[in-house]
């Protein structure tokens, strides 16, 4: 038997009490295990191989976007790279973000090389690291990379494990597919391997029978995966060339068209295959020729099936992301073919690539200063998902106005409404007083303007005085408050005390 | 004996165990994961009081979803059969009647006293953890204050927190102090000792003046959102006069009862006669409590007057006190049969409270950001859309003519062969209407469609009914 007393259980914090430190996109990379680590039996023939693998040690420092005018802590991570043809390094880019010192070491040698991020895709994520003291390469030799990779059997994951402690480890493929890496949203071409090796991962090169077939992105448990040496080609050549181009990516929102009686609805037959777009988002590949609602037949004539996937000749069945990123360039044109309201047509697509900060709530940034802006202690950033990540796991713990707009509009930019502005934080001071709890509110004006980027902000605020002789910040409507008000004459003395008193700068 | 126990009675009025009964209820919940179900009859007890009228006072949360309800008096061996006469989810208090008049033999009703001061001494009675004697705890009123209703998670009112030990199977216990009741034992806190919360007597007054005309109607919902003035660039951009005080109208929700009479921007400073301080209190005895609390105590149809600073110049209005039906989406619901819809193996339901907690505890993470929007934001977006319901495609019982579909459940229904959908009712009735051969449904969210073959789904909805054991194919 029950007996009854309705309990109170505390409310779902939406705000909450302490922002929890940043994490790092990845955990500090440990310098490379030696002692205790067991080491697997080398592969024969690796001797060679250690000429064209070289240790990169990464410093760097992340901001902090709690006070985006300030940095954490810094960070190391070690990763390995390729020697290719340049000669050059490759190394995927991951983990280079926000780099501060970019250091090379070769053949298991203590001496560390500075060294220079040329180039990063995110969006690889790929990276050529370039040394500019000529002896670095004396003694190494670049690996070819595969055109092709294999489909099953052994390949050999290549590190330094430490000084002069070179290891090739054994891997066997499973499979060929397409996947994202890292905090990529482009699929591409990827090795998936399984391999008994630790904390592998780290931009290893897979190697068979002389010639690079991946770089490594990511293990866990026994599944190791790795980008696929077809797309790092494609990297160097696209490196080659001014300006960088990059992967493309389709950009639609998509489902599966297995279900007989939609299909029957949509005027498809059974066998033809095809899946339906749900959205289209304006900086992708498809805008501009597919529109929600059509269904994707083809891309550059290769027929996509009722599951997404395309008959490739050599790997089999892949997602048709592949199509968008592997063997065509952003800018380059090609043909779709669609169904629409019935109607076949053929519509021409314009690639794209969309890197992270191309979406309206951007999906990373790095390697540059989080913008905002502070006027009389309200500071305004645009909602990111870096921004979200300081509530640590966000998905669950973020506000939910602020998560409801990242989903609904955090892909789809427009000229009109390139960011979302959020009132992040109040800086408490005599002139805002009343205000000092307020934060994370979607911002919809200042001074009557509509604002859609930190620029519209400045503007309002730096502009002609109003004449009520107040600000006026009006926050999107549901949120827990409505409008705030600050006192115009004030303004400025009050700036220089408060970026004073919290080192704003 | 009936001399000596009513002596006993008049003499003393602080010695309430004989008018404190157990109750017992045997209860029989909905499923609301799967409508048409009810849970497997249980029990449990809590505790009463009679009161004037011959009602038998209690929390609702002891009698919700009551298939019986027993009384066991102090001391008598047989139970007595009681009903539920009116019950207020929204205060968390009902009133019992047992036919049997033996059972008022020999019992005072218990009378209210006003609300108790902080720092005075309490005492509760009841039938903590069940048992068969009465018992008693002391305390002190720590604070009054404002806070939620757990029974119904969408109400808030005041209530008296104390440390005297309230415990499962209290709730519905006089709280006493002077020889009066001035609340009832009802919630307490998750992990906190010496925390337990009653209601005060102005909210079960409330109830009580509710119930004489014979209907209970509830708590009004004034309808606003206000902001503070603790700022002071705020009161000189609002033009307060030096010396007043109040807080500033944010937001209003249609069919409140300021809807159409208070404006965003203007000063609330008064309800009635209440003055609101900047912090948004007004004075109760030796309390601070949001002045919510004037607005909480009238009747619905009962006239509020608000002192607003509009422009500059200071206006007295006046609003008949109103309730908003939508704000059950926002509640538990209880003694209500789930609502549904079954077509071809797919369950559709309303979205409220009910619905988003068959998703688990964790529902404000899982349930898709659509269907969060729609019941925390979308009211105060579009105000004009505000009592439109939502309908949710909760689950997929499957069978051939649906296993190929491709959508997630939990999913909000935007449209049924290109029609908005607006309702559980309006989507039966459209899905029922259809002459074509497809039912071709849109998804919000994720802008996915579905299909069914509409005159298949027909054909096995008889058998879909039968294999997952569902009565009816639909409550709407």
């Amino acid at each position: 038997m029950n007996t009854l007393l309705t309990l109170l259980s505390w409310a779902f914090p939406l705000v909450a009490a302490a922002a929890p430190p940043p994490g790092a996109p990845l955990a500090p990379g440990k310098a490379v295990a030696t002692a205790g680590v067991p080491v697997p039996a080398p592969v024969p023939s690796s001797n060679g191989l250690r000429k064209s693998v070289v240790s990169i040690r990464v410093s760097g420092q992340d901001w902090d976007w709690r006070a985006p005018w300030s940095k954490q802590g810094p960070w190391m991570r070690s990763y390995t790279g390729v020697v290719v043809a340049g000669p050059r390094i490759l190394v995927t880019a991951t983990g280079l973000g926000n780099a501060t010192l970019v250091e090379v070491q070769k053949l298991g040698e203590e001496k560390r090389y500075p060294a220079r991020i040329r180039l990063a895709d995110y969006e690889g994520p790929l990276a050529l690291v370039d040394v500019d003291d000529p002896a670095f390469f004396t003694d190494l030799v670049p690996l070819p990379l595969a055109a092709d990779v294999p489909v099953d059997g052994e390949v050999q994951v290549l590190r330094w494990l430490g000084s002069n402690q070179f290891e090739a480890a054994r891997a066997n493929v499973r499979q060929v597919r397409v996947e994202d890496h890292g905090m990529s949203r482009t699929g591409v071409l990827t090795l998936d391997m399984t391999a008994s090796i630790s904390e592998a991962g780290r931009s290893e090169p897979v190697v068979r029978q002389g010639q690079v077939v991946g770089l490594t992105t990511s293990k866990s448990d026994d599944v190791l995966l790795a980008i696929a040496s077809p797309m790092l080609r494609q990297f160097l050549a696209a490196a080659g060339q001014q300006p960088y181009r990059g992967f493309a990516r389709a950009g639609v929102a998509w489902q599966k068209l297995v279900n007989p009686a939609l299909r029957a609805h949509l005027g498809l037959g059974e066998k033809e295959g095809g899946i339906l777009i749900n959205k289209v988002l304006p900086h992708g590949s498809c805008a501009g020729g597919v529109e929600p609602g059509d269904v994707l037949l083809s891309v550059d004539g290769t027929r996509i099936d009722a599951s997404g996937q395309f008959d490739h000749p050599r790997y089999g069945r892949l997602s048709f992301a592949l199509l968008f990123s592997l063997g065509h360039l952003p800018g380059d044109r090609v043909k779709a073919d669609i169904l629409r309201a019935g109607t076949r047509q053929t519509v021409e697509l314009t690639l794209r690539r969309m890197p992270g900060e191309a979406d309206k709530v951007p999906a990373y940034v790095l390697d540059h200063a989080p913008e905002y802006v502070e006027r009389g202690g309200l500071v305004f950033q645009a909602l990111s998902i870096p921004y979200l990540g300081t509530f640590g796991d966000w998905r669950r713990r973020g506000p939910l106005p602020l998560l409801i707009a990242q989903d609904v509009q955090g892909s789809f930019p427009s000229a009109d409404a390139p960011r979302l502005v959020v009132l992040t934080a109040v800086l408490p001071d005599a002139l805002n007083l009343g205000y000092q709890d307020e934060r994370d509110l979607i911002v919809s004006r200042v001074n009557g303007q509509p604002v859609a980027s930190l620029e519209a902000v400045k503007a309002a605020f730096d502009g002609p005085p109003p004449a009520s002789g107040f600000h006026i910040v009006e926050f999107a409507p549901g949120q827990s408050m409505a409008r705030m008000v600050v006192d115009a004459a004030e303004l400025p003395a009050a700036s220089a005390r408060i970026q004073e008193l919290y080192g704003v700068n | 004996m009936l001399t000596l126990l009513l002596v006993h009675g008049l003499l003393a009025g602080a010695v309430p165990e004989d008018s404190v009964v157990r109750v017992q209820v045997y209860r029989s919940r909905p499923d609301w994961s799967v409508p048409w179900r009810q849970f497997p009859v249980d029990s449990a007890t809590g505790s009463g009081f009679l009161v004037e009228g011959g009602y038998v006072m209690t929390n609702a949360h002891v009698v919700a979803n009551a298939r019986q309800v027993l009384l066991k008096r102090h001391h008598v061996a047989d139970p007595f059969v009681a009903r539920v006469v009116f019950q207020g989810d929204d205060c968390d208090v009902a009133v019992l009647k047992v036919e049997d008049p033996a059972f008022y033999k020999g019992m005072v009703p218990l009378r209210f006293g006003a609300l108790p001061k902080a720092r005075t001494k309490v005492t509760t009675y009841g039938f903590p953890l069940g048992g068969e004697e009465v018992s008693s705890t002391g305390g002190i009123v720590s604070r009054v204050e404002w806070r939620s209703y757990a029974h119904s998670g969408g109400d808030a009112h005041l209530v008296v927190q104390t440390d005297a030990a309230i415990n499962p199977g209290n709730s519905g216990g006089p709280v006493w102090q002077d020889g009066k009741v001035v609340g009832m034992a009802f919630q307490g806190f998750l992990g906190m000792d010496n925390v337990g919360f009653f209601i005060p007597s102005p909210v079960v007054d409330h109830f009580v003046r509710d119930i004489r005309d014979g209907t209970y109607n509830g708590f009004p919902d004034a309808g606003l959102r206000t902001g503070d003035m603790i700022s002071p660039a705020l009161k000189r951009e609002r033009r307060l006069p030096a010396g007043r005080s109040g807080v500033v109208v944010e937001a209003i929700q249609p069919g409140g009862t300021v809807d159409g009479i208070l404006q965003p921007g203007d000063v609330l400073m008064a309800v009635d006669k209440d003055a609101i301080r900047d912090d948004g209190n007004v004075t109760l005895g030796d309390a601070q409590v949001p002045y919510f609390h004037t607005f909480d105590l009238k009747q619905v149809g009962e006239p509020v007057s608000m002192t607003v600073l509009r422009d500059g110049k200071e206006q007295k209005l006046t609003a008949p006190s109103r309730r908003l039906a939508r704000g059950d989406r926002q509640r538990n619901r209880y003694n209500v049969k789930p609502r549904y819809l079954v077509h071809g193996g797919l369950v559709f339901v309303p979205l409220d409270m009910e619905y988003l907690r068959t998703l688990g505890a964790e529902w404000r993470a899982t349930a898709p950001r659509e269907v969060l929007w729609h019941q925390f934001m979308r009211e105060w977006e579009k105000p004009a859309d505000a009592d439109r319901e939502v309908v949710v495609l909760a689950r997929v019982l499957k069978h051939p003519v649906n296993s190929q579909m491709t959508m997630g459940t939990g999913s909000v229904v935007a449209t049924v062969n290109g029609h908005a959908v607006t309702g559980l009712a309006d989507l039966a009735a459209t899905l029922d209407e259809n002459t074509g051969k497809y039912d071709v449904f849109q998804f919000e969210g994720s802008n996915a469609q579905e299909a069914l073959d509409h005159a298949a789904a027909h054909a096995v909805q008889a058998l879909i009914m039968k294999t997952y054991g569902i009565p009816k194919d639909r409550n709407l």
